[in-house]
């Protein structure tokens, strides 16, 4: 009913020649563009390694040709095996207290960003973020300095090199913690404190862990920084520590790329695997 | 079920900065009583509940429950029960776990513990969610998780910070008198903080109505309605007929009030002659009958106009032009005769739903 009458008005309007509306596209925007770039990126995360495999299985050094092996061997895997898992019980022992470390130090830090007003606040969270941008060679030098002759001269280097990559990865320990704790009801610890619930347990019991996810995450991104790191370990460490990516400089310095290759490729192997398995806890761990 | 304890708020101040929050409050709660902290957005009384919770400190002044002072105990020695607007639900424990959080901090024996969950989730009937989490219950349900939550530690005292603001209004009425029944089965002395005046009408036994840090009145919901004792509580409780005027003379109970509308007489509390006062009429407090009836005795009247006139379903809405600058909101009752705009009409009132309010 009301649509015939409505086609009736319509028929009394003048029939001015209406100018076709401009042909918008309903798609969002980087449509076209975004394949290209993604092959792009994948081809440039993929080719380094399948090179460097290539080179360490093949006798000779050919990107184009090099892929297809021609006599495959995996001698220089075995040639390097002792200084291969040496250099990764190495980065672990590095690793892991660097883990610990920001994490006892990192949890405070962020919660106090996050739930307490005191003066300084706002340069403390600038302070943190400091090694994000700056150059990890300067304060390697600066660190080495502090060591070789500064007041903490004579401290293990292994201790050196721990407290280098603490500073280096707390940013990434902090900054998930505070997106995470942002998230998290103030109230939530309050309504423990008023159950009976101590400050300290109020936190242990209700915040923790709802941030659980995010300081995973934290642990994995520290974690990933601290056996990446090379000037910090290389301007702090003795001739007896020899770490992941020391272990591939040494090999390629010793003269020879396609040794350098392999360690790369074992070491590499081993990291990737931790960087997983740490990624698979992160989602898993929601279990609520 | 619980023993219940009297509460006594004593000269409580509390400055932030320049900004004083609270200005020298003090209340006594009976024990087992509703009490609602009325008041708009930073009035303090959030704050001075929190104060009573434990979540900050007076400056000045005490806090007693039960004749002990609690005024600097941390909330976890305090023994309330804290009810909060956001709920504060934990996430990851379900709603059994959620429910004995504290009476596992009480280290009570597991059947016992068992056994209150399963009590007080019956109160609030929920025993059939005891194993979610939080996320997958309605808002309506999370409410009554944090109620739960709250009464199974067997409080001495409970607070409830703006519990219900979460909800639809639907919701919202029904878990008012669910509330009020439920404190009433406990005997749980309560204070309960909102800024919705019909809602404190509805759950309090008595009311303190706040503003700016000070006590404007403490009473019944009837006292609160009824007799406002000051503009602020008269405004704030819904009475929007405000007739300025200058007190005439006093004659004990009552006082004439020269208005623009001329003489009436009003009810007071302390009004002196040649006061500026504003009077208070309640619009359901006025009846509208058709002019030329006789004089009635009863109280106030004023003759005039109806200018507006709209059917709200359970009451019409009138406005009666009384005088060239005084307007009458009337609310008519369903089922009272309609008067047709520009008809003449007589509006009358009992004397002392009238009050003269210092302006």
């Amino acid at each position: 009913m009301s649509g015939l009458s409505g086609t009736v008005v319509a028929e009394k309007l003048p029939t001015a020649p209406v100018p076709a509306p401009r042909r918008g596209s309903f798609l969002p925007p980087f449509r076209w563009i975004f394949p290209a770039t993604t092959l792009g990126l994948i081809l440039f995360i993929i080719l380094p390694p399948i090179t460097l495999l290539s080179l360490s299985v093949n006798d000779r050094f050919d990107l184009v040709w090099g892929i297809f092996p021609a006599g495959v061997s995996f001698d220089l895997y075995r040639e390097s095996g002792p200084a291969i898992l040496r250099s990764v019980a190495h980065s672990m022992r590095i690793a892991v207290p660097t883990v610990i470390l920001s994490f006892l130090v990192g949890l405070p830090v962020a919660y106090a960003l996050v739930r307490l007003r005191f003066p300084g606040r706002g340069l403390l969270a600038e302070l943190v973020n400091l090694p994000l941008v700056f150059p990890p060679i300067v304060l390697a030098f600066g660190l080495m300095q502090m060591f070789k002759q500064g007041p903490f001269a004579g401290v293990s280097p292994w201790v050196a090199i721990v407290l280098g990559h603490t500073i280096v990865s707390l940013p990434f320990m902090i900054q998930p913690i505070i997106a995470a704790l942002q998230r998290v009801d103030i109230a939530v610890e309050d309504a423990a404190r008023s159950l009976g619930a101590s400050p300290l347990r109020a936190f242990l019991t209700t915040v923790l862990p709802i941030i659980v996810p995010s300081v995973l995450t934290g642990v994995a991104l520290v974690f990933a920084r601290s056996i990446s790191d090379f000037e910090i370990t290389l301007l702090l460490t003795t001739p007896e520590i020899s770490t992941m990516p020391i272990a591939i400089y040494q090999a390629f310095e010793s003269g020879s790329t396609r040794l350098g290759a392999a360690v790369a490729m074992a070491t590499n192997l081993f990291a990737v695997g931790v960087i997983v398995i740490l990624e698979v806890a992160v989602r898993r761990v929601r279990w609520w | 079920m619980v023993n219940a304890s009297d509460l006594s708020i004593q000269s409580v101040t509390k400055s932030f900065g320049p900004n004083t929050v609270l200005d020298g409050i003090s209340i006594d709660v009976r024990p087992g009583e509703f009490m609602t902290f009325l008041g708009p957005s930073g009035c303090g009384k959030t704050t001075l509940l929190r104060m009573v919770g434990g979540f900050g400190e007076p400056d000045s002044g005490r806090i007693l429950l039960a004749g002990r002072d609690i005024t600097h105990l941390p909330p976890n020695q305090r023994d309330c029960g804290f009810v909060f607007q956001s709920y504060a639900l934990f996430p990851h424990m379900t709603v059994r776990a959620n429910v004995a959080y504290g009476l596992k901090l009480r280290k009570l024996p597991a059947a016992e513990i068992e056994s209150r969950v399963a009590t007080v989730l019956s109160m609030v009937g929920l025993e059939a969610f005891a194993d979610r989490h939080p996320k997958q219950l309605s808002g309506g349900q999370q409410q009554r998780v944090a109620i739960a939550r709250a009464i199974a530690i067997r409080p001495s005292l409970l607070l409830m910070d703006e519990p219900l603001s979460n909800l639809d209004a639907k919701l919202r009425e029904r878990i008012r008198f669910e509330l009020r029944a439920l404190q009433k089965q406990l005997g749980i002395t309560t204070v309960f903080v909102t800024h919705d005046q019909e809602e404190a009408m509805a759950v309090s036994d008595r009311i303190v109505v706040m503003n700016k840090g000070h006590i404007e009145q403490i009473g019944t919901p009837a006292e609160i309605y009824g007799e406002p004792a000051s503009l602020f509580v008269a405004d704030f409780v819904g009475v929007n007929n405000l007739v300025p005027g200058k007190v005439r003379e006093a004659r004990g109970r009552t006082v004439m009030v020269e208005t623009a509308a001329g003489l009436l007489e009003a009810s007071h509390r302390s009004s002196s002659t040649g006061e500026n006062v504003q009077l208070a009429l309640r619009p359901e407090m006025i009846t509208l009958v058709p002019a030329g009836q006789p004089a009635s005795a009863m109280g106030g009247e004023l003759e005039g106009t109806v200018r507006m006139a709209a059917f709200l379903g359970a009451a019409t809405r009138y406005e009666v032009q009384v005088s060239d600058e005084v307007v009458l909101k009337v609310a008519a009752p369903a089922g009272s005769p309609p008067h047709a705009l520009g008809s003449r009409v007589l509006c009358r009132w009992p004397v002392e739903s009238a009050h003269a309010l210092r302006a």
